[in-house]
């Protein structure tokens, strides 16, 4: 907590405070077919400066990044590096300017060493005589993660590294090329909380060698942690700028949404409702000795950190992973039911975290994807009941309310909010007794995060379901969770209820 | 609904490359129409027309099966020596049993189809190396079953079958449509249908809405085999004999059949209606070189650029990392 202390002072100054500007952006224009991605935006960071770029998927950040990447051509505008103009036409020539950027997808290779990753694309500089000198190698790679405090061989294959290490890895690369123009992209989302730390204070670090900043995150909390300065855009265009000093998170999530959110009501009294789930003593690898009750129409929040073990007990629920003792107790009898199949026969449904590769399958319609959940429901002697399915179909994008054409229309062309609500309604439409959701808002922006809560609310209230959810999201385990249940190193660490539930009591249990 | 067009850029491009996915083989197959017609006199012609269908029979037959396979987005290299194996068990039992010897060909395809399915399924052997090494083997049980010669077939209603028809429509061709509506009633309307088209688009998808993986891989498998088994009767039928080399290079026309057809090699997407245009395509290509005095050899050359040229155009290359 002293570290965020720290943050907190370094960033007290405005963008007065600043002595120069090293990157100005005026103008920038970015169409594509009929849709402007970027329409008029500019922006200026300052020497020192950690700027973050705020908005909701689709307001055009990431087509921003892209630009001053050198990944993207704008169709207008001007860019200014240290005064000359910047006009990057690869990535490789906006790095060589001094501009660096570390995205948001993984883009390390599994089956080389960490220092060839750290000089992916650069490995020239160490050749002699035509092979590449190792050792010279291996010793500017040291250097590099010895600045990030990462003590991790360079030899050592990425494979063996956890994703949080390889992101660290490329934020290491980014840095071997002392960039003047740092552009992070929802870095956090693949760090664990120690690496998020130490990016944080390496943040500072670089600040106070004035290299400037761009950030983007959906996490709130960190920009006002680690950053100095906001800039808010929406649907494409500019909104405002200000120090983070004057802004509270939800003043900015209501200029990013452009609505004030309200707080959520707790449900009182839900504690004589009949119990749904009971866990009793289980474990398994990842998580050992889980005990905890889930009452219908209840929502009970499992908070850890990335790691934590909070996923593998839904998993283990869901009949996803094994359960080496303890017992899984539903609707007051014991659930045997070891594997998927039976899971979701015994009235358990699943949002899986990754939807893309667990959720979704993109090349099919909305209708096939909700129908694909328990299948059996809809079908006699194996024959599906295809009146019955695209009944379920326009049920469930009536309750979501997913904008695409019809039911008809291939998940691939949906947006992702779109894509989110066409997975909840798969799992919601197979009429649960019990519902799993394994971090429900992951990589959708705030207003469809506050349509799901919204739905949530409803279907748990209407349908009498009983919720478990996990989530690494704090701002969403503090606002829909009646109970929160906090677990660290895979066990429970702490049970907090009411008025309890805040961000300091939650985080204390979770590290 | 317009505000909605406009925040999802990709929709309409995305819908029309669907489309065009749907529309494409019936395109190819005027198209080729269209250019025999005006090099060869002959090509349009009732009997020529027979020929054509009667040839597309066997071939449509085995494609279907191999669709199923494909959509799951696997691989089954085996077919023409199952089809060929099938096709000489017919005529090898039918000396002794008759028409009683027709299951056996259903029977010994269902059975090696269920066999891959097996092996591939939970040995977690890859679908080409396992069905590379049953277009081998199948080949060797051919010969030692023929002892390298082709056995005849005297069996009057297999005659029949093969070049007889019903109300001048070729027997066989009845046989094909038949096994053609079954195969889309399956990919249509069934769980198996859905299982499969889900395991192609994404295994890890279908495997957490419930599906059991294995049990669908070794009845696609199973089905496939069945399909070819049924090629083999109609193969046999058709040459009145069980040739040593029956269906041989019958799994590259299979395959382009049901590339060409709008099946990805990537799996997760079209299905047995373009499969049967995909095989008209291949059949009139050859029959039309045929007609036009083009030479086998150079018919090869053909055939073989014209099925990485399918590939080519229709996989989806996010996807390449899992293709087996």
């Amino acid at each position: 907590m002293a570290d965020v202390a720290n943050h907190m002072e370094t960033g007290q100054g405005t963008a007065k405070r600043f002595s120069h500007a090293i990157l100005e952006a005026r103008g920038l224009q970015k169409q594509y077919g009929p849709v402007h991605a970027v329409r008029d935006v500019g922006l200026t960071l300052h020497a020192g400066e950690a700027l973050a770029l705020c908005g909701e998927n689709g307001a055009g950040k990431s087509t921003i990044f892209k630009i001053l990447a050198g990944e993207v051509t704008p169709d207008g505008g001007e860019i200014t590096l240290n005064g000359d103009p910047f006009k990057p036409d690869s990535a490789a020539s906006a790095v060589r300017a001094g501009v660096s950027m570390v995205y948001q997808e993984f883009n390390t290779l599994p089956n080389t060493s960490v220092a060839e990753n750290v000089f992916l694309g650069r490995m020239d500089m160490f050749r002699r005589f035509g092979i590449i000198d190792w050792t010279k190698l291996h010793a500017a790679a040291q250097e590099v993660l010895n600045r990030l405090g990462l003590k991790i061989d360079p030899r050592a294959s990425m494979g063996s590294l956890s994703p949080s290490t390889c992101k660290m890895i490329e934020l290491a690369r980014a840095l071997s090329t002392n960039p003047k123009v740092l552009l992070l992209d929802e870095i956090t989302a693949s760090l664990d909380h120690d690496d998020a730390d130490t990016l944080h204070r390496l943040m500072a670090d670089l600040r106070a060698q004035g290299v400037g900043i761009l950030y983007v995150s959906h996490r709130l909390q960190e920009i006002f942690g680690s950053c100095t300065t906001v800039e808010v855009m929406k649907d494409g265009a500019y909104v405002t700028t200000c120090p983070v000093e004057e802004l509270d998170e939800s003043q900015l999530s209501a200029l990013m949404i452009g609505r004030k959110i309200d707080v959520w009501e707790r449900t009182p009294g839900l504690a004589d409702r009949p119990v749904m789930l009971a866990l009793d003593g289980l474990s398994g690898a990842g998580f050992k000795d889980v005990s905890l009750k889930v009452r219908r129409g209840q929502i009970v929040t499992l908070a850890g950190l990335a790691g934590s073990g909070a996923d593998a007990v839904l998993e283990a629920v869901f009949g996803a992973v094994a359960v080496s003792k303890g017992s899984i107790e539903l609707d007051g009898k014991r659930h045997e039911g070891r594997d998927i199949p039976e899971a979701i026969a015994a009235g358990i449904a699943m949002v899986p975290k990754e939807r893309a590769v667990e959720g979704l399958i993109d090349s099919a319609d909305i209708q096939f994807n909700i129908g694909l959940a328990g299948l059996t429901r809809n079908a006699r002697g194996g024959f599906v009941d295809g009146s019955a399915e695209s009944k379920d179909a326009k049920q469930g994008m009536q309750l979501f309310r997913i904008k695409a054409p019809s039911a008809a229309t291939a998940v691939r062309n949906l947006s992702g909010g779109n894509k989110q609500k066409v997975l909840l309604a798969k799992w919601f439409l197979t009429n649960p007794k019990l519902i799993l959701l394994n971090n429900p808002t992951r990589g959708v922006d705030v207003g469809v995060k506050l349509e799901i809560y919204e739905m949530l609310q409803k279907l748990r209230e209407e349908r009498d379901l009983a919720v478990l959810m996990a989530s690494e999201d704090m701002a969403e385990v503090i606002r829909v969770s009646d109970i929160v249940i906090t677990i660290r190193h895979g066990a429970i660490s702490g049970v907090f209820e009411g008025e309890a539930i805040t961000e300091t009591n939650l985080i204390n249990a979770m590290i | 609904m317009s505000d909605m067009t406009a925040s999802t850029p990709s929709l309409r491009s995305g819908m029309n490359f669907d489309r065009l996915r749907t529309y494409f083989p019936f395109m190819v197959l005027i198209l080729v129409c269209i250019g025999f017609a005006i090099f060869s006199d002959q090509f349009v012609s009732a009997r020529n027309l027979e020929t054509v269908l009667r040839q597309a029979s066997v071939l449509s037959i085995a494609a279907m099966g191999a669709t199923f396979i494909i959509m799951m987005a696997s691989i089954d290299l085996s077919v023409g020596s199952v089809v060929g194996l099938s096709a000489v068990i017919v005529a090898y039992f039918m000396q002794s049993n008759g028409l009683l010897a027709a299951p056996a060909g259903l029977l010994s395809g269902a059975f090696l189809g269920a066999l891959v399915g097996v092996i591939y399924a939970k040995m977690k052997v890859p679908s080409f190396i396992v069905t590379l090494g049953l277009l081998v083997a199948g080949h060797g049980m051919m010969l030692h079953i023929t002892e390298g010669r082709p056995i005849m077939i005297k069996n009057e209603t297999m005659r029949w079958i093969g070049s007889g028809d019903i109300a001048g429509v070729p027997t066989i061709v009845i046989v094909a449509l038949i096994a053609f509506a079954v195969a889309y009633v399956i990919q249509n309307h069934t769980i198996l249908g859905r299982s499969i088209v889900a395991i192609g688009g994404g295994e890890m998808v279908a495997q957490r809405s419930g599906i059991r993986i294995d049990r669908v891989k070794i009845g696609t498998f199973a089905l496939a085999g069945l399909y070819s088994g049924l090629a083999g009767i109609v193969l046999s039928s058709r040459m009145g004999a069980g040739s040593p080399t029956a269906g041989t290079g019958l799994e590259l026309d299979v395959i382009a059949a049901v590339v060409i057809g709008g099946t990805p090699l990537t799996g997760g997407m079209g299905g047995v209606v373009g499969t049967i245009i995909g095989a008209l395509i291949i059949t009139i290509l050859s029959n039309g070189l045929n007609l036009a005095g083009v030479s086998s050899y150079s018919q090869l050359i053909i055939k073989g650029a014209v099925l990485i040229i399918a590939v080519v155009i229709s996989i989806d290359r996010k996807k390449i990392g899992v293709i087996k």
